[in-house]
C-alpha cells in the first residue's frame, strides 16, 4: 500500500505571545512543531502499512526550515519524504497550498491513501485536505475517527456534530484524521538512527511543473484586505481576600443574575 | 572546538524531550504523591530505547557513548530527575558487562538489556560507607565451580526493580582482592531487603540488596578476579558521576525555566518581578550556573567518547553541577517567595531532588580530593 | 457582472430535520440579498424534500433547489461535494455559503477547488463591501482578518451561532427547481458508498443553548478537571474547554468553545485556568456576567471578564461548589 502523509510545520502554540503594543503576533523566535493532529495521521498510516505491507511518504509545503518536521517524521517511522519549498509558494492560501501539495503528491508516484490530519493548529481551516482531493480527483473523507483496508478499498468512521457517518470507497482515496483515531508514537532512537539514510527529496515551482500563477499568493483564491481590532474588553474587577469572601461575593453575583438552575448535566 | 551536537545527538535531544513533555510530564505529579515510577512509565522509556543508548549496536544497542548519554538524562531529568536517576543507574549496570564482560555475558544479558526486559544495577555502597570501597564487607567464598556470597549492601538505586545487579565482593581467601559477580535470576539467594524513605527522588526506589548464601557461577565473575575495584571504580568515575551530573543539568534547567516563567508573570507594584535587579541577579547566576555545568559535563563526555581518560573532568562536572543545581534550586524557591515552598509548585520538588544529587556517586568532599589530586599532580 | 447573480446557502439535514445553522445562514443570505438587489436559493439534498422546501420557502428563500435520491439521505462528502459543484457551474450563483460543520467545512473545500475558486473558513460576520466584493471576517488572535475572494463564486463556512434565527415567514413564494442527481455532472461515477449512520448520544443542553457555562483551560490540568466539571453541576450548566484542554484530552472536541468550535451566548459565563486567546473568546457571545479564574494576572482574560479572581482554582472551586449546591 503506497501511503502519503501530509503534515505542516506550525508554531508551537504554547510559545506565541501577542506583542502589548501592537497587539501582532510576534513571529520570530516562535519554535516549530509538527502539528499535533498531523501525528495521529502519521500514526495511522504506520499502522496500516504494518498491516498491509507497503511505504509511508510525507510530504509538507514550506519553507526550507520545513525539513526538520519531515525528519522528525522519518525519525518516527515514515519511508520517505518529500518538500515543496519555493519563494513562490509564500502567502499560499488553502487552495494555493492544496494544488501545490497535490502536484507535490503527484511527483512521487502512484498512491493508494493520503492522509491528513482534520486542521491545523494555526490556520484551523480543515480544507487543504479535501481540498487536495478534489485536485488530486480522489474521492474523500473527513474527520475520520476509524479507518481499515476492506476489499473494496478503505472503510472509514467519519465523526459528525449528530453521529458517526460508516462509509467506504475504492482507492486510491483522501482522508483527515482526527486525534480520536489513536495514540501517535514517540521516537525511537532506534527508529530515529535510520532516519539520516532515508530519502529526503526537495522540489521547487519548476521541479513541480506549476507556473507562479497556480501558487502562492498569486494562486490563491482570497486576500485578506483588513484587520479589524477586537472588541474592547470589560475590565474585569480583581475579587481578592480570603477563598470564602471570594467564593461567597462570586455566589453574590450568581444569585443577583436569577437565573433558573436547569439541573445538573456535565 | 566545536560546540554542537551531530546530527543523532540532535535528534536524540528531540526524541528525549518530546518523551518528556508530552508522556512523562503527565505522570510526575503521580509518581511525587505515590513515590513509586509507573510500570507504563518504564515501559515506554524501554519501548523508546533509551535503556539501549550506550550499547553497542552488535548487541541490539544504539552505541552512541557518553555524549549521547547525558542529552538524554538531562532531557528526561529536566521533566523528573527520578526517572533520570533510574536511567542513569541502569546505564550504570551496563556499563561493567559492556566495558569488562566476557563475550558470554555480553551475548547473555545486553540485548534483552537493550530492550528493557532486564533492568541492570550496580552494588558497591554497604554500611560501612560509600566513599571506602575497599571496606567492603561482603564476601565471596569459593565453592567448586561457583562462589557463595554473604552480606548486604544498602543504599542501592532501584534496588527493588534490577534483575541483574553488578555486586562488589571481598574476596575470602585474599581479602585485599575485590571482585564484581553479576546477580541475576538464575543466582539463588539474594533479595531485596529495606526501602529506604527519601525526602526526594520519589518514584526512585533506594534500599538493600541482602545476600544470603547467595550462590553466583564463576561465569558471573566480570573481568577476572580481583578487577573488583577497577571496575568499580572506572563504572562509578565515568558512567555514575556522568549521570549525577546530567540529572543535575535536568533540575538546573527546569529550576531557571520555571523561575523565568514565574518573574515573568508574577506582577509586584505594577511590574514583574524580573524587572527587579535582585531577581535578575539571582537569574544570571542560575543561567550561568547551567551553561558552565553543561560545558564541564560536556567535555567530560567528549574526552570519553574519544577514549580518553575522563575521571577528573566528570568530577569536576559532577561536583560543580550537583552544587549548581542546589544553588539554583533554592534560587527559583526564593523567586515563587512563599509559593516556592509549596508543594503545588514544582520548585520544592527540585530542591528536594538536588540534594540527593550531591551525595551519589561520591560526595562534593570524594570530588574534591580527586580534582586536587589531579591539580597538585598537573602543577607540581 | 455578479450583480444579480443568486446567493446560496447549501441546506444540512439530518433525517428530514434542517439543522440550526442552515437557518442562520439563510438570514444572513436574505439581508445580504436584499442590500444587493439579488436573490436566495438554497441547495437541498436529501431522499424526500417536500417538507424541507416548503419551510425553507417559508422562511423567505426564493429558489430551492431540490435534489432528491435514496443516496442522499446520508452524508455523503464526494458526492455532496459533486452536487454542489455541478450545480453551481450550471447556475453561477454569486456567493456560496456553508456551516463551518465537518460536513460543510468537507463540501465547501471540496467544492471551493474544483470550481478553483477562493474560499473562508469559520466566518464570524459577512458583509458586502462598496464595490460589491463579500466581506469575510474571520477571528484570530490579532483581531478580526477581513477577506475577500478574487473570483465567483464568493465562498465562505460561517461558524454556527453567529448570526440570529429570522422570526417565522409565512412569505412561501419560493420557487422550488428539481434536479435529477444523473443530470448533475459527475454525479454518476462516484466511488464513495455510505453504510451507515450512527447518531451519537446528545446531551440535555447543549453547549449552544446552554445559560451557564463553566469552561476549562489549559491553567485547569487533567487532575483538577473533574472541579470544572463539579462545577458546572453544582450550578445547572454545561462545561465549556478551550482548544488546549481538548488537545490534551482532558474532554470531548464537542465541548470545544471558541475557532473550530461552538459558538455560546449564556447568561453566566465562568472561565477556570483559561488565558484569554481571542480564538476562545471568539466564540464567546456577550454573556451577562463573566468570572475568570486564572493564576497569572497578567492573562488577558481578565481583560475582558466582568470579575477576576487571580489565585489557584483548587482552592476557590470547592468552595463554589458547596455555595451552589446549598443554594439549590
Amino acid at each position: 500500500m503506497e501511503i502519503v502523509v501530509c503534515i505542516k510545520q506550525v508554531p508551537d502554540p504554547g510559545h506565541i505571545q501577542l506583542d502589548p503594543k501592537t497587539g501582532t503576533i510576534i513571529r520570530g523566535g516562535v519554535p516549530a512543531i509538527i502539528n499535533t493532529v498531523d501525528k495521529n495521521a502519521l500514526e495511522a498510516a504506520l499502522q496500516l502499512r504494518k498491516i498491509n505491507g507497503g511505504r509511508v511518504t510525507v510530504v509538507s509545503m514550506g519553507p526550507p526550515s520545513t525539513v526538520e518536521a519531515l525528519q522528525e517524521a522519518l525519525a518516527l517511522g515514515a519511508d520517505r519524504a518529500a518538500l515543496a519549498s519555493d519563494r513562490a509558494f509564500a502567502g499560499a492560501d488553502t487552495l494555493a497550498t492544496s494544488v501545490t501539495l497535490a502536484a507535490l503528491i503527484n511527483k512521487t508516484g502512484p498512491f493508494d491513501l493520503v492522509l491528513c490530519g482534520y486542521s491545523s493548529l494555526d490556520g484551523g481551516t480543515a480544507q487543504v485536505g479535501p481540498q487536495t482531493a478534489a485536485i488530486l480527483e480522489v474521492p474523500f473523507f473527513t474527520a475520520v475517527q476509524k479507518m481499515e483496508k476492506s476489499a473494496a478499498g478503505i472503510q472509514v468512521e467519519m465523526e459528525t456534530e449528530e453521529g458517526v457517518v460508516a462509509a467506504e470507497s475504492s482507492l486510491p482515496a483522501l482522508a483527515t484524521i482526527t486525534k480520536g483515531m489513536n495514540r501517535p508514537r514517540g521516537i525511537r532512537l532506534s527508529e530515529a538512527k535510520k532516519a539520516k539514510n532515508k530519502e529526503l527529496f526537495t522540489y521547487d515551482l519548476q521541479g513541480l511543473g506549476l507556473s507562479d500563477d497556480q501558487v502562492g499568493e498569486k494562486g490563491s483564491g482570497v486576500c485578506m484586505v483588513e484587520v479589524l481590532p477586537l472588541p474592547a474588553g470589560r475590565d474585569a474587577e480583581i475579587i481578592s481576600g480570603e477563598p470564602e469572601e471570594i467564593a461567597g461575593k462570586i455566589q453574590g453575583e450568581i444569585m443577583k443574575l436569577g437565573l433558573q438552575s436547569r439541573g445538573g448535566n456535565k | 572546538m566545536d560546540f554542537k551536537f551531530n546530527e543523532d545527538q540532535e535528534m536524540l535531544s528531540k526524541a528525549a524531550r518530546s518523551f518528556a513533555d508530552e508522556f512523562l510530564a503527565e505522570y510526575v505529579e503521580g509518581i511525587e504523591e505515590n513515590d513509586e515510577m509507573p510500570r507504563e512509565v518504564i515501559e515506554e522509556a524501554a519501548a523508546r530505547d533509551f535503556m539501549a543508548v550506550t550499547i553497542p549496536e552488535e548487541y541490539d544497542g544504539l552505541g552512541m557513548g557518553h555524549l549521547a548519554r547525558i542529552i538524554l538524562l538531562e532531557e528526561i531529568s529536566r521533566v523528573s530527575a527520578a526517572l533520570g536517576m533510574l536511567l542513569q543507574v541502569w546505564h550504570l549496570g551496563i556499563h561493567p558487562i559492556v566495558r569488562f564482560g566476557s563475550e558470554e555475558q555480553k551475548q547473555k544479558y545486553l540485548p534483552r538489556m537493550a530492550a528493557g526486559e532486564l533492568l541492570a544495577g550496580l552494588a558497591v555502597t554497604e554500611s560501612t560507607g560509600g566513599s571506602d570501597p575497599t571496606a567492603v564487607q561482603t564476601e565471596a567464598v569459593k565453592d567448586g565451580d561457583d562462589y557463595i556470597l554473604n552480606g548486604r549492601k544498602v543504599y542501592i538505586t532501584s534496588s527493588h526493580l534490577s534483575k541483574v545487579v553488578g555486586v562488589m565482593a571481598r574476596m575470602a581467601d585474599d581479602p585485599k582482592s575485590f571482585t564484581i559477580f553479576l546477580l541475576d535470576e538464575d543466582c539463588p539467594g539474594w533479595r531485596a531487603g529495606r526501602q529506604e524513605k527519601k525526602i526526594g527522588f520519589k518514584g526512585s526506589n533506594t534500599g538493600d540488596l541482602i545476600m544470603e548464601d547467595c550462590r553466583v557461577p564463576a561465569a558471573n565473575i566480570i573481568g577476572k578476579i580481583g578487577d573488583g575495584l577497577k571496575i568499580g571504580l572506572n563504572s562509578i568515575g565515568e558512567v555514575g558521576r556522568a549521570g549525577m551530573a546530567a540529572v543535575s543539568l535536568g533540575i538546573l534547567a527546569a529550576s531557571l525555566e520555571d523561575a523565568v516563567k514565574f518573574s515573568n508573570s508574577r506582577v509586584l507594584g505594577g511590574k514583574a518581578i524580573n524587572k527587579n535587579q535582585a531577581i535578575q541577579i539571582k537569574l544570571a547566576d542560575m543561567y550561568m550556573d547551567l551553561e558552565m555545568s553543561r560545558l564541564l559535563a560536556y567535555k567530560a563526555a567528549t574526552l570519553g567518547d574519544e577514549g580518553q581518560r575522563c575521571d577528573t573532568e566528570m568530577a569536576m562536572a559532577k561536583y560543580y553541577s550537583s552544587e549548581a543545581s542546589v544553588r539554583s534550586a533554592k534560587a527559583a524557591c526564593d523567586i515563587h517567595g512563599g509559593l516556592g515552598y509549596m508543594m503545588e509548585t514544582p520548585t520544592q520538588r527540585y530542591l528536594r531532588d538536588a540534594l540527593l544529587v550531591i551525595s551519589s556517586a561520591g560526595t562534593t568532599e570524594i570530588q574534591q580530593i580527586i580534582v586536587s589530586k589531579a591539580a597538585i599532580k598537573k602543577y607540581s | 457582472m455578479s450583480k444579480n447573480r443568486e446567493i446560496w446557502v447549501v441546506a444540512e439535514q439530518r433525517q428530514g430535520e434542517l439543522k440550526r445553522i442552515t437557518l442562520e445562514l439563510l438570514g444572513r443570505a436574505l439581508s445580504l440579498a436584499e442590500e444587493k438587489g439579488s436573490q436566495v436559493g438554497v441547495l437541498l439534498m436529501g431522499k424526500s424534500n417536500d417538507n424541507l422546501c416548503r419551510e425553507l420557502a417559508q422562511k423567505g428563500a426564493d429558489r430551492i433547489y431540490s435534489i432528491e435520491g435514496d443516496v442522499l439521505e446520508l452524508y455523503n462528502p464526494e458526492l455532496y461535494s459533486r452536487v454542489v459543484a455541478g450545480l453551481a457551474k450550471e447556475f453561477e450563483p454569486g456567493a456560496i455559503l456553508l456551516g463551518a460543520t465537518v460536513q460543510g467545512s468537507a463540501v465547501s473545500s471540496s467544492v471551493a477547488a474544483t470550481l478553483r475558486t477562493g474560499l473562508t473558513a469559520h466566518c464570524c460576520d459577512l458583509s458586502f463591501s462598496e464595490e460589491g466584493r463579500l466581506r469575510q471576517v474571520v477571528p484570530s488572535l490579532e483581531g478580526y482578518y477581513v477577506f475577500v475572494s478574487h473570483s465567483y463564486p464568493e465562498m465562505a463556512s460561517v461558524s454556527p451561532g453567529v448570526f440570529p434565527l429570522l422570526p417565522l415567514e409565512e412569505a412561501g413564494k419560493g420557487e422550488v427547481v428539481n434536479r435529477e442527481l444523473s443530470s448533475i455532472e459527475g454525479c454518476l461515477e462516484i466511488k464513495t458508498s455510505v453504510l451507515s449512520f450512527e447518531k451519537s448520544v446528545k446531551d440535555a443542553v447543549s453547549l449552544e443553548d446552554a445559560e451557564i457555562i463553566v469552561a476549562g483551560g489549559a491553567g485547569v490540568g487533567s487532575a483538577g478537571w473533574s472541579m470544572v466539571e463539579d462545577l458546572a453541576e453544582a450550578l445547572g450548566g454545561v462545561v465549556g474547554a478551550t482548544r488546549p484542554a481538548v488537545d490534551e484530552g482532558w474532554i470531548g472536541h464537542e465541548r470545544l468553545i471558541g475557532q473550530s468550535g461552538k459558538n455560546v451566548s449564556p447568561k453566566l459565563f465562568v472561565a477556570v485556568g483559561v488565558s484569554g486567546d481571542p480564538l476562545h473568546l471568539s466564540g464567546v457571545r456577550e454573556p451577562e456576567l463573566f468570572f475568570a479564574i486564572n493564576k497569572n494576572e497578567k492573562a488577558a482574560i481578565f481583560q475582558f471578564a466582568d470579575y477576576g479572581v487571580v489565585g489557584d482554582y483548587r482552592k476557590v472551586l470547592p468552595l463554589l461548589i458547596e455555595a451552589a449546591v446549598n443554594s439549590r
